[in-house]
């Protein structure tokens, strides 16, 4: 199996202040990863660790199968979380610069850099100056320059942070096209949906420490059903309060507890003679995961 | 240790070309040739037009009466128009045929006081008409029966040959006082000149550093280049922009000097010494880079454009203090104080241009100081990268002593 990404025992102080304690996880080649956590858990920290742009104080960090930060990067995309372009410069020179530092050579740098403004609605703006952008357009750029140089390994920190659902939904179009051509993506982030949306394999992290880490429906499945969604012509009152279903009439959420398990619940419509058309338990959601997680760490402290 | 030349060598492009792209440097860089340009062939018409208009009467004449006679033995002095009286003399002043009047009185020769009647506003001492009217008076208190010779050594007793005598008490003649001024010259201007070029590279590096950390682009830049690639690149791309912009003023000071010194006879003594020239170059280069990895540093370790430009002013004033000192350091180039200042690499540059302006004997030392800051500038470059790699990350914070101690100690 190859690594895109293996890092083991990461460790990373500021001062007396532990950031990352002692996480390990790894990403297989190909794959889109999800690096989850709350503000201020260590996610953009772990990132800036693993390109070598901040140094671990321990653990052990390989990219793209075995080589250090400095041998992978110019095969290497990188969106850093703290958005910044040469502002006094041209949109189209400042990517031919990108790309040129990247390994490309000057004038593929500068027509690749075009090509991309124009995929995503920016070619018009190429002999803009950088502070003419909007805040949206400019981190459309440096994602664009992310890209530029067909890397292998494409690492985004809070990639949709701050952009219209358009433009979102144009980052995740190009990010599936490159994952299409065998590049593999991790990006960080708190938003649930665009995970369970796009990765196969997650991590989370919080308060410095990984909670969790592996494919996604796995770690779904081994939590159990947490709800039962029943659809019926009428619901018996000995049952605790259902959520009504969004949607659809007569479908409702039962919340699975100790007190209440699928079976009480099919013995109370059975007993009542009450003919049910749908009963199906339902796996936890990605988010129900992650305030769980961050919520016993937090009362852990 | 210097990363990969490629990317040093991208940087040094993309630098150097941005560079000379902004407008700033275009109008500083061509601003200043031009109003060369202007001294040299728009003053003198100015000038002629003032002074050349035939519409316009002449007014180079001095006017005087003599009460007691010191002048009566002179011959007629072209520009010099004996007058009869002060009404006459006054009505002259006020009619622009004469630009001054002087009054002798009977009691000259006793007091030495004379009555100067000008018009207009002005500091007299700017005014040439007293001194002109000096030599008259000299001529005129020198007997009459002196030979013409006489009374040139009386107003011109000597014109002195200098000779400067070695440690083995032999003597060399070094011309005369104007030639060494006529040397000493250059080497001052330049001095003022590699200063001020040193300046402006090292600012536009501070600039450089603290707007990428200021933009947030640095983190794309560290991830794409090591901190010494990005340094040495910066470094260099910006400091050839500074050298084409001295290359350009000395294209155009050269033009100009030729073209003052054909219509001034006193500047043609001026020389451009070779060693001076390669002086020049060498310590551009050394001074530059040690100006600059303190700038770079600074500028890594500031939180804004402001902040950086007002720290960086300590680590410029060392470099002009040769400068303040040049009255100490010129007449005595081998003194303790000359020598001490040739081997510190902040002063070195302009401390060993006013050496050679003063004479210096020492040239080895002059040498050894441009080693010393050479090495002290590699030395800094490799020290301002770690700053540099520690500080860019900390955006809106400041680099405390201990940080930047940290970040020394802390392998790259």
């Amino acid at each position: 199996m190859t690594y895109a990404l293996e890092i083991e025992g990461l460790t990373k102080r500021f001062g007396d202040k532990t950031v990352v304690d002692d996480v390990s996880f790894s990403v297989q080649q190909g794959e889109v990863f999800g690096f989850l956590g709350p503000n201020g858990s260590g996610k953009t920290t772990t990132i800036r660790t693993s390109l070598g742009i901040l140094h671990q104080d321990a653990g052990e960090i390989r990219l793209l199968d075995g080589l250090t930060a400095a041998e992978a990067m110019p095969r290497v995309g990188y969106l850093p979380e703290e958005r910044g372009l040469l502002r006094k410069e041209k949109v189209s020179n400042v990517l031919r610069y990108l790309g040129r530092l990247r390994g490309l050579e000057k004038a593929e740098a500068y027509d690749r850099g075009l090509e991309l403004l124009h995929r995503v609605g920016l070619y018009e703006h190429r002999d803009k100056k950088v502070e003419g952008l909007s805040r949206g357009m400019t981190q459309l750029v440096q994602f664009v320059a992310s890209l530029i140089h067909h890397p292998e390994l494409i690492i985004l920190d809070e990639p949709f942070s701050g952009l219209d659902p358009l433009n979102v939904q144009l980052m995740k179009e190009m990010l599936a096209a490159e994952q299409q051509r065998g590049a593999t993506i991790i990006f960080s982030t708190h938003v649930m949906s665009d995970v369970e949306e796009m990765c196969e394999q997650v991590a989370l992290i919080a308060d410095s420490r990984l909670l969790l880490f592996g494919e996604l429906a796995e770690i779904r499945r081994s939590r159990g059903a947490n709800a039962v969604v029943v659809e019926a012509p009428e619901h018996p009152d000995s049952l605790p309060t259902a959520q009504k279903h969004a949607g659809k009439a007569g479908q409702v959420e039962y919340r699975l507890s100790d007190e209440l398990s699928p079976e009480a619940i099919l013995s109370a419509y059975s007993s009542t003679g009450i003919v049910l058309s749908r009963f199906e338990q339902v796996m936890p959601s990605l988010n129900d995961i992650f305030i769980e997680e961050v919520s016993n760490v937090r009362q852990n402290r | 240790m210097f990363g990969k030349t490629d990317d040093a060598r991208i940087i040094f492009e993309e630098e150097f070309s941005r560079q000379l792209r902004r407008t700033s440097w275009r109008v500083f860089t061509f601003g200043v040739p031009i109003i060369m340009l202007l001294i040299t062939y728009v003053a003198p018409l100015v000038i002629d037009n003032f002074t050349d208009d035939d519409s316009t009467p002449k007014i180079e004449s001095i006017g005087y009466v003599d009460h007691s006679g010191v002048t009566d033995s002179l011959a007629e002095i072209p520009g010099l128009l004996r007058m009869s009286g002060l009404d006459v003399g006054t009505q002259a002043l006020a009619d622009d045929e004469i630009r001054a009047f002087f009054v002798i009185p009977e009691d000259y020769v006793e007091t030495g006081s004379v009555d100067w009647y000008r018009r207009g506003s002005g500091l007299a001492a700017e005014d040439s008409s007293g001194d002109a009217f000096f030599n008259v008076l000299r001529m005129g208190v020198a007997d009459s029966g002196l030979s013409e010779i006489e009374v040139a050594r009386i107003l011109q007793p000597a014109t002195y040959s200098l000779f400067k005598v070695d440690e083995l008490g032999r003597p060399d003649s070094s011309g005369s006082i104007n030639d060494e001024i006529a040397q000493a010259a250059p080497a001052f201007v330049f001095a003022l000149l590699l200063l001020f070029s040193i300046f402006v590279g090292s600012g536009s590096l501070l600039q450089s550093v603290t707007e990428e950390k200021e933009n947030r682009m640095i983190e794309m830049l560290v991830t794409s280049a090591s901190s010494m690639s990005i340094m040495l690149g910066k470094i260099l791309g910006l400091g050839a922009a500074g050298l084409l912009q001295i290359a350009i003023w000395l294209a155009a000071a050269a033009f100009a000097v030729t073209q003052i010194s054909s219509q001034f006879s006193e500047l043609a003594s001026l020389t451009l010494d070779p060693l001076l020239m390669v002086l020049l170059v060498a310590y551009y280069f050394a001074g530059y880079f040690v100006f600059a990895a303190f700038m770079a540093s600074i500028g890594a370790a500031s939180t804004s454009v402001r902040e950086a430009s007002q720290i960086s002013a300590i680590v410029m004033i060392p470099g002009v203090v040769p400068i303040y000192l040049s009255a100490l350091i010129i007449p005595n180039p081998d003194g303790g104080l000359a020598r001490v200042l040739t081997f510190f690499p902040l002063t070195s540059a302009t401390a060993s241009m006013m050496r050679v302006a003063g004479g210096t004997e020492k040239t080895y030392e002059i040498f050894l100081g441009l080693l010393t800051t050479a090495l002290a500038g590699v030395f800094l470059l490799w020290l301002s990268a770690r700053v540099f790699r520690a500080g860019l990350l900390l955006y809106g914070q400041r680099m405390g002593v201990r940080t930047v101690w940290k970040a020394l100690r802390q392998a790259d």
